[in-house]
C-alpha cells in the first residue's frame, strides 16, 4: 500500500463534550495504526486501521476540512485538518486501507511482543464435552464430518445421540439448512441437553423421516421427561388471511424453504417462539443507539427518547428472554430443548451460549469463557468476518452486532451478578474489540473450516495467549467462588427496568461522560496490595524464623531449631497449597499473639506461622495467580512455573544469614502504603490521568504511573515468591544500580535461569498492552 | 436495614389491655399510677397536656355538683320563703359558685404538674380505660392478672378530689355564713350537700366513662329541656307572648336561669366540637387469617390489627415464634382496594397466593414499597380498606394534629451519646465560619420568631449590619425570610446566599436596608456578585403582579442575574409519581424507557446539577458571591445552595458534616417537610403542597456519590435511611414545617432526634464508605445526559433482587479490611526483624570477636 501523506501537522481534535476546547496536534499514518500525537497534552490516541468502519468528509468549514473516523469500537474522532487536499488524500488513503481478502489481515503482518509466542493451546472440543459427561450411554461421538463433507460449518467431531445411525444423521443433515443438523451442544448435569441445528427445508409440507427420527433419538437421552422443546428464536410469521397478497408473499417465504417444524409430523414435543430480530434490525438498532452516543450534548429528554427508539436494550432483553426460557427448561422442567433460528449461527449461539452460562458455574470463569466462545461461537461456525465485517469481501449488508450483542447481555448478568464473574468489564471490552480488531487469529474466518484453510494456528498468535498473560487485568475483583450465584444455576428475573445502558462500552473514550472515581479499578489496586504485602509479610516472617534461629543456635549451640523450623516450612507449603484447594479466607486478629515477643521465640514464629497461612491467600508459588502476572490456566504457563518451584524453595538457603543491608533493601523494596488512584492527576511521565485509564502502583515507592512506566522485569527483593513485580522506572534503576541488589540478582540468576526469559518477556507488556488495544 | 418495617425482637406483648412492663421489670403487670401502657406494652409517663375536652369533662363534673347545690338552695326558699330573701339566696348562689371554683383551682393545682393550673394527662381512648378492672386477663385460664390501675389518669381521681376539696370548703365557708346571719335553716343546704355528694362520687365511680363520652350531648340536651321546662313555667297562665316576655324579663332570676341554660348549651356545643374519637376511624380493630404479603415473602396466617397508630401485622414464624411487622399510616401512600381480583391481574402479582375468592387491599408506602392483604372476607375487606384510608387521611390532613403522630409516643430506645437536637447548633457553625472571616455575628433579631417565622432564632449576620436593618429588609422579603448567608467558601471568601423573593410587587418598591445588607455579604476583592433567580423569568412576571419579583437591576447595582427554572410543587409531584408509576410496571407492553423519558425526573435531576455547578462554577473559579432565592426561598433554593455546598465543601462530605447540612439547608432553613412530604410516588395529592424536593436532593446527592465514588465518607444506605425517614419516620427530625413548629409542639423534649439515632457507632458503622479517601478539591460531576443514571437502589429496591448487591457490599469490606489488616500487620513485623536484627548483629559481633566464621552472603 502507498501512502501519499505520512504524517498531516497543525491538526485540530475537537472534544465531543466540551466544543470550546480544542487540541492541535499531528497525524502520523503508519501501516498499521493511525496515531494521533499532542504535544501539549502528551496524549496519544492509537487507531488501528483495521478497527476503522468509516471514514466521513464533512462540509468544510471556515477553519478547514473536517474528517469523522469512527472505529468498530466506538471511538468517535472529528479531525480538523487545514488543508482540503491533505483531507482528501488522508481519506482516500483510508478508505482503500481495508483489506480485500483475508491474506492481507492484520493478524498475518503483526508481530507481537516476546513474550507472546505462536503458540495455541490447543482447544479440544472433546475435553470440554467430557467435562460435561459426553459420551455417556446416551450420547457418542460421530466422526462422519470431519472432512466437512456433511456440513462445512460444523466442527469435525459432532456428539449425537446413541440411537442415531449415519443414515439418519445424513437424511437430517440434508434436511436442514446448511447442513447444520442438531447437535448436542450443552449437557446438564441432571440429564437435560440443549441442541442446536439450523431451520428444517419443510417448505409448503416437507417432511422427513430421518430428521423426525432423529428428534425422538434426541428426546430419548433425557430419561426425566417425555417431552422436548423445540425453540424458535425468530419472531413468529403469522400469516394474515385477510389480505391475499401477503398470504401469497408469505406462502412464497415458505416455499423458498424458510419453514418450521411442522407440529403435526413431530410427537410429544412443544413448540415455543422466542422472538429475536434478524441480522438487519439489530444492525439497525445499533446504528441508531450510535446515533444516540454521537449526539452533541443532548438534553434528558433527547437522549432518553432516541435510546428507547433505537429499542437496542429491548433487543438485549429479547435475547435474554429466550436464554433465561431455555436455562428455566433445562433446570426446573428437565427437559431437553433444541434451539434453531434461520442458519443457526446467530441467534441460536446467542441463546445456547447465554444459557449454558447461566446453568453452568463453570463457563462463568475466566477459562471457562473462553471454551463457551470456543465451543459455540468459533466450533459451530458464527460468521465472525462477515458479521464484523473483517475485510472487503463481504456484503455490508452481512455485518451485524451479533457477538456484541452476547457480550452486553454477558454485561446485563455481571451487573446483576456482580459476584458471580471471574471476568470483568475489561476482559468483555477487550474480547468486543478483539473479534473486530484480528490482531489475533482467533476470529478470522467464517468457520472452523476457514481457519484451517488458512492455517491461522501456524501464523497468528492467540487472543487466549494475551488473556492469559495478562490475567491480572481481566480478574473481577468482587468474584466469589464459594457464594451461590457463582456456583448456582442462574435465574434472574428480567424486567424492561433491569437492563442499563452500557456507559463504559458506547462512551469508554469520552472520559468527561464516566464517572470520575473509578470503585473497580480501587478494588484492583486493594488487592494488587494484598498480594504485595502478603507476600512481603511472608519474607519477614521468614527472616525473623532465620534471625532466631540463628540466635538460638548461637546462644545454645544446638542445632534442632533449625530443622525444626525446616519442617515448620514444610508444613506451611502443604497447608497452603490446599487452602490454594478451597479457597476460605479468613483474617484473624493479629495483634493478641504478638505482644510477648521476648519471652519465647520458638513460640511466636509458631504462631506467626500459623496465622500467615490463616492469612495469606496466596501461596509462595509462582503458580500463584493473584501475586504473579502469569495466568494458571494455560498448560504451557504452568508447566513453565513448576519448573521453578523447586530450585525457588532453595533459592535463599537458611544458611544465609541476613545481614543488615540485605534486610535493609528488602524493606525498602516493597512499599507500606499505596498511593490512592484519586488523588495524581497526572503520572510521572506527565501525561494526564483520566478516571477511564487503568493506573498502576509501583509495588516499590507506591506511586501512580501510567502503563507505559512500569516496568515489570523487576525481582523485588522484599518478595518471598521472587514472582516478577511492576515497578516503576526510577525504582528499577535504583534497585538494579545498588550494590547489594547485584549479590541478591546473582543469586536469583545462579538458582533459575528461566526467570531471565520470562524477565525479558514481561518487561514489554505492560508498554504494548495500551499501545495497540487500548488506543490511547 | 433498608426494610421500612419495624421488625421487633421482643415478641411478647403483655396480655390483656392493660398489663404492661414498668420499667426495668421483666413482669407484665399494672402500670404505677401516672402512667399508661402504650402498644409496646411498656408503661409510658402521662405526658399530654390537658385537652378542651378533658377540660370541659371536669367543669362538666363541677357543673353537675353546682346544679345540685343550687336546686337544694332552691328548694330552701320554697320552705321559708318569708326569712329568705332573695339576698341571701344570691350570697348563697355565689357561695356555692365559690366553693365549686376554688375546689376546681386547687383540683388543677394538686394535680402535676403541681402548682400549675393545667393537668398532664394520659390520652382516653376508650370507654374501657374507664373500667380496666373488667380486663383482667387470666393467663392460661389459671392466675388472674391484676393490671387494674387508673388508666385515664388523672381524670378519674380529679373528680374524686374535685368533689372532696368541694366539700371541705363547703363546710368551712357555709357554717360560718350561717353563723354571720344566724338562720339555721340555711344549714340544710350543707346537710343535703353531704348527702348528694356521696351520691354523685358513687356515679362517677360507676359511670364516669359513660359521662365522659356523652357529656356533651347530656349537656345540651338537658340546657334544651331544662330551658323549655323553665319556659313553661314562667308562661304557665299567660296567653300571650308580650304579657310572657314581660314576665320573664321582670324577673332577675329567670334571666339567670336563661342565661345559665345558654352557657350550658354552648359548653355542651364547645365540648361536642372537641370530641376527638380518632377510634370511630377504625371500622375493623382486628382481621384475623389473611395473607399478608410484601415483594418478598408471603405471610399466611398473618393477624391484623389497627391501631390508631399503624398496622400490626402478626404472623407466626417458622420456628414458631411470633414475629410483628409494623407499618404506620404515615407511612401508607395510597390504599388500591382490588374486589374482585381480575385474573389478569393476579398473574401480575408477585407470590400470588392460589386462592381464588382473595380480595386484595395493596397498600402503596411512602418508602416505595408495595405490601397486599388478602383477606378472604369482603366484608371484612371492605372496612379494613375504608379504615385505613380513613387514618391515612386523619395522619395526612393539613390541620393534622402533630402530637398525635407516632414520634410523639415513640420512646427512646436507645443511649443517646450525642443529642441531635443539640449537636448542630448556631455556634458551633459560627466558629467555624469564624475561622474563616471574621465579618460576621450571631444576632437574636429572631428572638421569638419576631421577624421571620421559617428561620431559627439565632442567625449569623454580617458584622456591619446593625438588628434594626435585618428588621426592615426582612419586610421588604417575603415571608420575612431576609438574605442569610449559608456559605463561605475558604479560598476566595465569596459567599452563597440564600432569601426569599424581594416584595417589589408592580410598582417596584425599593428598600435601602436590603440593598445594604446585600451588599455587605459582598466580598472585599469582587466586588460583584450574581443573583441567581430559580424561576423563569415569565414566571419572576406573573409574581410581580402578585406583590413579589426579582432585585431590579437599577437598584442592586453591583448584581448582575441569572435565571435558572428549577420545577417544583405539583409538577415535579407529578413527575417523581410517574417515575414511580414506570418503575412499579411489570408489564411488557409499555415501554418502559419511553415512560422513563416521559416522568422526567432524570430531567429534574440534570437540571437541579446544572445550577448548582452553575454556582459552585461562580464560587469557586470567579471567586464572586450568590444570591440564590425562588419565591418563598424554602424549596428549590435549598437544593441548590446545599448541593453547591456539597460540590465545594469538603467537610459536607463526611458523615457529620452532610447531616449538619441537611440540619442547616433544610430543616433550620425551614423546608416544611411535613407539608412537602405528606404524599410520596403513588398518592394523590391532597392539598397540593407534596413535592419530593428533598428526594430529588438525596438523588442528586447519590448522582454525585456515584461520580466520586472514594470522596464521600458515607455510602447510598445513608442516603436511602434519610430517604425513608423523611418520608416515615418514629423521629421528630422531619416532622415539623419549621423550627417555630418544633418549639411550639415542644418537639425536643417529646421526640427522639433522627441524629441521636444515627450518631451511634453501630447504626453509623452501616453508613461508612469503605473507599473514601478525604478529598479536598470541589467536585465538578458531568451533568450530560448520559451520566445521569436512574438511582435504581432506591426507586427499584423493592423491585429487584437486593442480595448480589449487598454481597457485593461484603466483598468491599472484606477487601478492604484485608488490606488494612495486612498493612499493620506487616509494619508490626518489620518492627519486629529491626528489633532481632538489632540483637542479632550484637551478638554476632561478640561471638566474631571470638571465632571468625561467620556466613554472610
Amino acid at each position: 500500500m502507498k501512502f501519499k501523506h505520512k504524517t498531516v501537522e497543525n491538526v485540530r481534535l475537537t472534544d465531543r463534550f466540551n466544543t470550546r476546547q480544542q487540541i492541535i496536534g499531528t497525524i502520523y499514518l503508519t501501516s498499521t495504526h493511525l496515531i494521533f500525537t499532542d504535544p501539549e497534552g502528551k496524549r496519544e490516541t492509537w487507531i488501528l486501521h483495521s478497527l476503522i468502519s468509516s471514514v466521513d468528509k464533512l462540509p468544510t468549514t471556515q477553519q478547514g476540512c473536517p474528517l469523522r473516523v469512527r472505529t468498530k469500537h466506538f471511538l468517535s474522532a472529528e479531525f480538523l485538518i487545514p488543508k482540503e487536499r491533505d483531507c482528501a488524500d488522508l481519506h482516500a488513503t483510508l478508505n482503500q486501507l481495508k483489506p480485500d481478502s483475508y491474506e492481507k489481515l492484520y493478524c498475518f503482518l503483526y508481530q507481537a511482543p516476546n513474550y507472546l509466542e505462536k503458540i495455541w493451546d490447543p482447544f479440544l472440543l472433546a475435553t470440554e464435552y467430557m467435562r460435561m459427561g459426553a459420551p455417556n450411554q446416551h450420547w457418542k461421538i460421530e466422526d462422519g464430518n470431519s472432512n466437512f463433507d456433511m456440513c462445512d460449518t460444523y466442527p469435525p467431531l459432532i456428539y449425537v445421540p446413541t440411537l442415531t445411525s449415519k443414515a439418519m444423521l445424513i437424511g437430517s443433515s440434508k434436511f436442514r439448512s446448511r447442513g447444520r443438523l442438531p447437535v448436542l451442544t450443552y449437557l446438564h448435569p441432571n440429564g437435560a441437553s440443549i441442541t442446536r441445528c439450523s431451520q428444517p427445508l419443510s417448505g409448503f409440507s416437507a417432511r422427513c423421516q430421518e430428521d423426525e427420527q432423529l428428534l425422538q433419538c434426541i428426546l430419548k437421552t433425557n430419561p426425566h421427561s417425555n417431552t422436548m422443546y423445540i425453540i424458535d428464536t425468530r419472531p413468529r410469521v403469522s400469516i394474515p388471511i385477510k389480505s391475499s397478497s401477503l398470504r401469497i408473499n408469505a406462502v412464497a417465504n415458505r416455499a423458498a424453504g424458510k419453514g418450521y417444524e411442522n407440529e403435526g409430523y413431530y410427537s410429544n414435543i412443544q413448540f415455543k417462539f422466542c422472538p429475536i430480530e434478524n441480522i438487519h434490525i439489530m444492525r439497525t438498532s445499533l446504528q441508531k443507539l450510535l446515533e444516540v452516543s454521537d449526539m452533541k450534548n443532548p438534553t434528558m429528554n433527547q437522549y432518553l427518547n432516541a435510546l428507547d427508539s433505537s429499542s437496542w436494550l429491548q433487543h438485549i432483553k429479547s435475547v435474554l428472554d429466550a436464554a433465561i426460557f431455555i436455562a428455566r427448561v433445562i433446570d426446573i422442567e428437565k427437559k431437553n430443548v433444541l434451539v434453531h433460528c434461520s442458519d443457526g449461527w446467530d441467534r441460536t449461539a446467542q441463546c445456547c451460549s447465554l444459557s449454558s452460562l447461566l446453568l453452568c458455574p463453570y463457563y462463568r470463569s475466566i477459562h471457562g469463557f473462553r471454551m463457551l466462545i470456543e465451543k459455540e461461537w468459533l466450533s459451530f461456525g458464527h460468521k465472525f468476518s462477515d458479521r464484523c465485517g473483517h475485510t472487503t469481501t463481504s456484503d455490508n449488508k452481512e455485518q451485524s452486532p451479533v457477538f456484541l450483542q452476547f457480550i452486553e447481555a454477558v454485561w446485563q448478568l455481571s451487573q446483576i451478578y456482580p459476584t458471580a464473574f471471574e471476568f470483568n468489564e475489561r476482559f468483555l471490552i477487550s474480547l468486543h474489540d478483539h473479534s473486530h480488531s484480528c490482531q489475533y487469529g482467533n476470529f478470522i474466518g467464517n468457520c472452523e473450516k476457514d481457519r484451517l484453510d488458512l492455517c491461522v494456528k501456524e501464523r497468528t498468535y492467540s487472543f487466549w495467549n494475551f488473556i492469559l498473560q495478562n490475567v491480572n487485568d481481566f480478574k473481577n475483583p468482587l468474584f466469589r467462588p464459594q457464594s451461590s450465584y457463582a456456583s448456582e444455576v442462574l435465574l434472574p428475573v428480567i424486567n424492561a427496568q433491569t437492563l442499563k445502558f452500557w456507559l463504559s462500552m458506547y462512551h469508554r473514550f469520552d472520559s468527561a461522560l464516566l464517572p470520575k472515581e473509578n470503585i473497580s479499578n480501587t478494588l484492583t489496586r486493594l488487592v494488587d496490595h494484598t498480594t504485595s504485602l502478603s507476600d512481603h509479610a511472608r519474607l519477614l516472617e521468614k527472616r525473623i524464623r532465620e534471625l532466631n534461629s540463628t540466635f538460638d543456635n548461637n546462644q545454645t549451640t544446638t542445632t534442632s531449631s533449625s530443622s525444626t523450623t525446616t519442617s515448620n516450612e514444610g508444613v506451611d507449603d502443604s497447608d497452603i497449597e490446599k487452602r490454594n484447594h478451597h479457597n476460605n479466607i479468613c483474617l484473624p486478629e493479629f495483634d493478641s499473639g504478638l505482644s510477648d515477643v521476648d519471652i519465647s521465640q520458638a513460640r511466636i514464629t509458631d504462631s506467626i506461622s500459623s496465622k500467615l497461612n490463616t492469612i495469606l491467600q496466596p501461596p509462595p508459588s509462582l503458580s500463584d495467580v493473584e501475586s504473579g502476572f502469569s495466568g494458571d490456566y494455560s498448560p504451557h504457563n504452568k508447566a513453565l512455573s513448576s519448573s521453578f518451584i523447586l530450585p525457588h524453595q532453595s533459592s535463599i538457603d537458611l544458611n544465609d544469614i541476613p545481614t543488615l543491608e540485605r534486610i535493609a533493601l528488602e524493606l525498602n523494596s516493597i512499599a507500606l502504603d499505596w498511593r490512592s488512584y484519586n488523588a495524581p492527576v497526572h503520572c510521572a511521565c506527565s501525561l494526564p490521568f483520566d478516571s477511564a485509564q487503568r493506573k498502576y502502583n509501583c509495588w516499590r515507592c507506591g506511586e501512580n504511573y501510567c502503563t507505559r512506566c512500569i516496568e515489570r522485569s523487576i525481582h523485588l527483593p522484599g518478595l518471598y515468591s521472587n514472582s516478577l513485580a511492576p515497578v516503576c522506572k526510577t525504582c528499577a534503576r535504583s534497585i538494579k544500580s545498588s550494590p547489594s541488589f547485584a549479590d541478591f540478582s546473582a543469586l536469583v540468576k545462579s538458582k533459575s535461569t528461566d526467570f531471565i526469559r520470562s524477565q525479558t518477556a514481561m518487561k514489554l507488556s505492560r508498554s504494548m498492552i495500551d499501545q495497540f488495544i487500548n488506543d490511547r | 436495614m433498608s426494610r421500612n418495617f419495624l421488625e421487633k425482637s421482643k415478641i411478647y406483648l403483655c396480655p390483656g389491655k392493660y398489663c404492661g412492663y414498668q420499667n426495668n421489670s421483666t413482669n407484665c403487670g399494672a402500670c404505677q399510677r401516672g402512667y399508661r401502657v402504650n402498644t409496646e406494652s411498656i408503661c409510658q409517663l402521662c405526658h399530654e397536656t390537658l385537652s378542651l375536652y378533658n377540660f370541659m369533662y371536669i367543669v362538666f363534673m363541677a357543673l353537675l355538683a353546682l346544679s345540685f347545690h343550687w336546686y337544694f338552695i332552691n328548694r330552701l326558699q320554697k320552705k321559708k320563703q318569708r326569712e329568705f330573701t332573695l339576698v341571701k339566696q344570691t350570697i348563697l348562689y355565689f357561695l356555692s359558685i365559690l366553693e365549686i371554683l376554688l375546689a376546681f383551682i386547687f383540683t388543677l393545682l394538686t394535680f402535676p404538674p403541681i402548682g400549675k393550673l393545667t393537668m398532664n394527662v394520659c390520652q382516653v381512648k376508650l370507654l374501657s380505660d374507664f373500667y380496666p378492672m373488667f380486663h383482667n386477663p387470666i393467663v392460661n385460664y389459671r392466675k388472674k392478672l391484676r393490671c387494674s390501675y387508673e388508666v385515664v389518669y388523672p381524670l378519674q381521681s380529679a373528680i374524686f378530689v374535685l368533689y372532696t376539696y368541694a366539700s371541705l370548703i363547703m363546710l368551712l365557708l357555709r357554717p360560718l355564713f350561717v353563723s354571720i346571719i344566724h338562720q339555721k335553716f340555711i344549714s340544710a343546704s350543707i346537710y343535703s350537700a353531704l348527702h348528694f355528694y356521696p351520691c354523685l362520687l358513687i356515679l362517677h365511680a360507676l359511670c364516669g366513662g359513660f359521662i365522659y363520652f356523652s357529656f356533651p350531648i347530656l349537656t345540651i340536651t338537658s340546657a334544651i329541656f331544662l330551658n323549655a321546662i323553665h319556659f313553661t313555667l314562667i308562661a304557665n297562665g299567660e296567653n300571650n307572648w308580650i304579657s310572657f316576655i314581660r314576665k320573664l324579663c321582670g324577673n332577675i332570676q329567670n334571666w339567670i336561669i336563661y342565661l345559665v341554660h345558654v352557657i350550658l348549651l354552648l359548653c355542651g356545643l364547645i365540648s361536642l366540637t372537641q370530641f376527638e374519637d380518632e377510634y370511630h376511624l377504625i371500622l375493623l380493630p382486628t382481621v384475623f387469617l389473611p395473607v399478608f404479603r410484601d415483594h418478598l415473602q408471603s405471610y399466611p396466617e398473618s393477624i391484623v390489627n389497627v391501631t390508631l397508630h399503624n398496622v400490626i401485622i402478626t404472623h407466626k414464624q417458622s420456628d414458631g415464634n411470633y414475629k410483628e411487622l409494623w407499618i404506620f399510616y404515615t407511612n401508607m401512600d395510597a390504599i388500591q382496594p382490588k374486589f374482585p381480583m381480575k385474573t389478569e391481574f393476579r398473574s401480575q402479582l408477585p407470590l400470588s397466593p392460589s386462592m381464588s375468592s382473595t380480595y386484595t387491599i395493596i397498600v402503596r408506602l411512602k418508602t416505595l414499597e408495595t405490601c397486599y392483604f388478602d383477606v378472604s372476607v369482603l366484608d371484612d375487606a371492605i372496612k379494613l380498606a375504608e379504615s385505613l384510608d380513613a387514618l391515612i387521611t386523619y395522619t395526612d390532613g393539613l390541620n393534622c394534629d402533630v402530637t398525635f403522630l407516632f414520634p410523639f409516643c415513640f420512646p427512646r430506645d436507645f443511649e443517646v451519646i450525642q443529642d441531635g437536637w443539640t449537636a448542630f447548633s448556631v455556634e458551633s457553625e459560627f466558629s467555624r465560619l469564624q475561622a474563616i472571616s471574621d465579618e460576621w455575628r450571631i444576632s437574636d433579631v429572631n428572638k421569638n420568631f419576631a421577624i421571620c417565622e421559617t428561620y431559627p432564632e439565632r442567625l449569623v449576620v454580617p458584622k456591619s449590619i446593625t438588628d434594626e436593618y435585618l428588621k426592615r429588609s426582612a419586610q421588604f422579603r417575603s415571608h420575612g425570610r431576609f438574605p442569610l448567608l449559608c456559605y463561605l467558601h475558604k479560598s476566595s471568601k465569596s459567599c452563597i446566599i440564600r432569601c426569599a423573593q424581594p416584595l417589589i410587587g408592580s410598582s417596584v418598591r425599593r428598600c435601602k436596608e436590603d440593598e445594604g445588607l446585600v451588599n455587605a455579604m459582598l466580598t472585599q476583592r469582587h466586588k460583584k456578585g450574581w443573583i441567581l433567580d430559580t424561576r423563569h423569568a415569565n414566571v419572576v412576571k406573573s409574581a410581580q403582579n402578585k406583590g413579589g419579583g426579582c432585585e431590579p437591576d437599577q437598584h442592586y447595582a453591583l448584581w448582575k442575574r441569572l435565571h435558572r427554572h428549577l420545577d417544583k410543587h405539583n409538577v415535579l409531584q407529578e413527575s417523581f409519581t410517574k417515575l414511580m408509576d414506570a418503575c412499579i410496571d411489570q408489564s411488557e407492553k409499555d415501554r418502559w424507557l419511553s415512560k422513563l423519558d416521559n416522568s422526567n425526573w432524570l430531567l429534574h435531576v440534570k437540571e437541579a446539577l446544572t445550577t448548582a455547578c452553575i454556582v459552585a462554577q461562580t464560587i469557586d473559579c470567579e471567586e464572586t458571591s450568590v444570591l440564590i432565592h425562588g419565591s418563598d426561598g424554602w424549596d428549590t433554593t435549598l437544593l441548590v445552595t446545599s448541593l453547591a455546598q456539597i460540590l465545594l465543601d469538603p467537610d459536607c462530605r463526611t458523615i457529620t458534616g452532610f447531616e449538619a447540612l441537611i440540619e442547616r439547608e433544610w430543616i433550620q432553613a425551614g423546608h416544611p417537610f411535613r407539608l412537602r412530604c405528606s404524599r410520596s410516588g403513588f398518592g394523590r395529592s391532597t392539598h397540593g403542597q407534596e413535592s419530593p424536593l428533598f428526594t430529588l436532593f438525596l438523588d442528586c446527592t447519590w448522582q454525585l456519590l456515584q461520580q466520586f465514588a472514594c470522596s464521600f465518607e458515607f455510602n447510598d444506605t445513608l442516603l436511602i435511611e434519610l430517604f425513608q425517614h423523611a418520608y416515615s419516620s418514629k423521629f421528630g427530625t422531619f416532622i415539623f414545617n419549621n423550627e417555630k413548629e418544633k418549639l411550639k409542639y415542644n418537639g425536643i423534649k417529646h421526640t427522639v432526634s433522627l441524629w441521636s439515632y444515627f450518631n451511634r457507632p453501630e447504626i453509623l458503622h452501616a453508613f461508612l464508605n469503605p473507599f473514601y479517601e478525604p478529598n479536598l478539591s470541589v467536585l465538578w460531576p458531568s451533568v450530560a445526559a448520559q451520566s445521569i443514571i436512574l438511582w435504581r437502589s432506591l426507586y427499584l429496591r423493592f423491585y429487584e433482587n437486593q442480595i448480589p448487591q449487598r454481597e457485593v457490599w461484603d466483598e468491599y469490606l472484606l477487601i478492604k479490611g484485608k488490606e488494612i489488616q495486612l498493612r499493620s500487620y506487616v509494619n508490626k513485623l518489620r518492627q519486629e526483624l529491626l528489633e532481632l536484627e538489632r540483637k542479632c548483629t550484637e551478638k554476632t559481633n561478640m561471638i566474631k570477636t571470638e571465632k571468625d566464621s561467620v556466613v554472610t552472603i
